[in-house]
């Protein structure tokens, strides 16, 4: 059994210690830092504790999570990062996923989800909500919906994370998806985790970032 | 009819032509004056509208920023509050004092939860209304204790002020939370809260004789951060001064931010 190592990025002392709690239930799960703030977060990994996940707050005062995470993932490529929200605001996470996220986790989940969470992340990627997936869809699509629709980007969608996209805007969980399209759900992660680095690429930020 | 005679009967009706013109020109010029009259009012009526929606959107937008102040808020309390229960779950055992903390979470909640549903209420809150509501809620935050002495103070220099219920909202938050903080890690035998209204500023201090603040505590959750949020979200300005002696806290807020 490998252990996953993970990272808290968020500024609020008290839900920092709540998740952190609910992490240290589980002995597959290793807690290598907590940090209050972005540029605290660059301090720590910049001295070699790189975790395998990082959890990280969208709000925080300067820094806030999404430029962090562009930060991060420009640095450190194979870092994944869940991002923890108080409300689901979706422009906020769409923006999160361009940077460069995989996927959002509500902070007042439970141990168990959170816990499952962080193995799917490892896995590959963490479905989508059915609003989210249609935005992404919309947005893979190239349809007007989001600002900046990416050229000829139905190219990039192969045909069977298409149909994972759809079935995740249809509210299917992994292992739905999975026996629909006949596929192993590892291998509904590996669509999602594709999914995932498309829209990274073809956000603005990102398609600059590849081309330099 | 001698010519005389209806040279006169033309003059007779000549002047009685231009008495009826005059008395018609009148007439048209106060009908002009009249429509002009008409047409100010109509004018007045349609900037008064103006000014009215103008004020409403302004009192919509306020009310959007508490409406997020109170969903960031108690989303964040909520998220903690469910985690903590959740957690407590899953050990088993409750620890008493733990369930009791939750509790005195909920309640602070509760109070805050209060204070926001009046202040929505509101489209202008007089600074003596500000300041009974702020001096209620120290009373409150004090329920059960009599150390450390509390000492509050009112004066509203601007005489009769009012203050945006924005403004007044993050004065209540940043009171209640500034004192909860000092109750909890100052140690202190006194604390003052001063509220102090002028004609262009509310400025709110709080100052104990305690200990001082630890780092640990500037950056704890919803702690002296949140303070400063507030004042910068309004454009004020916050200032902390901790030694060993003492805290010192001064927020200065716009009345019309």
């Amino acid at each position: 059994m490998q252990i996953i190592t993970v990272g808290i990025v968020e500024d609020n002392a008290q839900l920092g210690q709540d998740i952190r709690d609910k992490l240290v239930l589980s002995k597959e799960v290793e807690v290598l830092f907590e940090v209050r703030s972005g540029h605290l977060l660059f301090q720590t990994l910049q001295k070699g504790t790189v975790p395998h996940i990082l959890l990280m707050d969208i709000q925080m005062p300067e820094m806030d999570g999404i430029e962090a995470t562009r930060k991060a993932k420009q640095q450190y490529p194979d870092l994944k990062i869940v991002m923890l929200t108080v409300m689901d605001d979706e422009k906020k996470l769409f923006e999160a996923l361009q940077a460069g996220a995989s996927g959002y986790m509500l902070k007042d989940a439970k141990p168990h989800q959170i816990l499952n969470a962080i193995s799917d992340v490892q896995e590959g990627g963490l479905p989508l909500s059915p609003s989210l997936a249609r935005q992404v869809l919309s947005y893979l699509k190239g349809e007007k919906v989001i600002p900046k629709p990416p050229i000829a980007a139905l190219e990039v969608l192969s045909k069977r994370e298409m149909e994972v996209l759809e079935c995740l805007k249809r509210g299917l969980a992994v292992k739905q998806i999975s026996e629909e399209l006949f596929i192993a759900n590892k291998t509904v992660r590996k669509h999602l985790e594709h999914i995932y680095e498309k829209l990274q690429v073809h956000s603005a930020n990102g398609a600059i970032m590849k081309g330099l | 009819m001698s010519v005389a005679e209806i040279l006169n009967s033309v003059l007779a009706w000549s002047s009685q032509r231009i008495t009826y013109l005059t008395k018609r020109l009148e007439i048209q010029d106060s009908y002009t004056s009249l429509l002009k009259s008409l047409l100010e009012a109509e004018q007045k009526r349609h900037i008064a509208e103006l000014k009215t929606l103008q004020l409403e959107r302004e009192l919509q937008v306020q009310r959007e920023k508490l409406g997020r102040d109170l969903h960031d808020g108690f989303g964040s309390q909520l998220t903690h509050l469910i985690s903590r229960l959740e957690l407590l779950a899953y050990h088993k055992s409750p620890d008493p004092n733990q369930l009791l903390r939750l509790s005195e979470f909920t309640r602070e909640m509760n109070h805050t939860l209060r204070e926001t549903i009046w202040l929505l209420d509101q489209e202008q809150i007089t600074g003596e209304a500000l300041g009974g509501r702020m001096h209620g809620l120290l009373l409150k935050v004090w329920e059960d204790r009599e150390l450390p002495y509390l000492k509050w103070q009112f004066h509203d220099l601007g005489k009769k002020s009012e203050v945006r219920p924005l403004i007044a909202m993050h004065l209540l938050r940043i009171a209640q939370e500034g004192t909860i903080n000092a109750l909890k890690y100052a140690f202190a035998s006194q604390i003052n809260v001063t509220l102090e209204i002028s004609q262009t500023d509310t400025s709110l201090t709080i100052t104990d004789d305690g200990q001082g603040l630890h780092d640990v505590t500037y950056t704890n959750g919803f702690g002296l951060n949140n303070l400063r949020k507030r004042a910068e979200e309004v454009n004020g300005t916050f200032f902390i001064n901790s030694t060993a002696s003492g805290t010192y806290i001064k927020v200065v807020l716009p009345l019309n931010a």
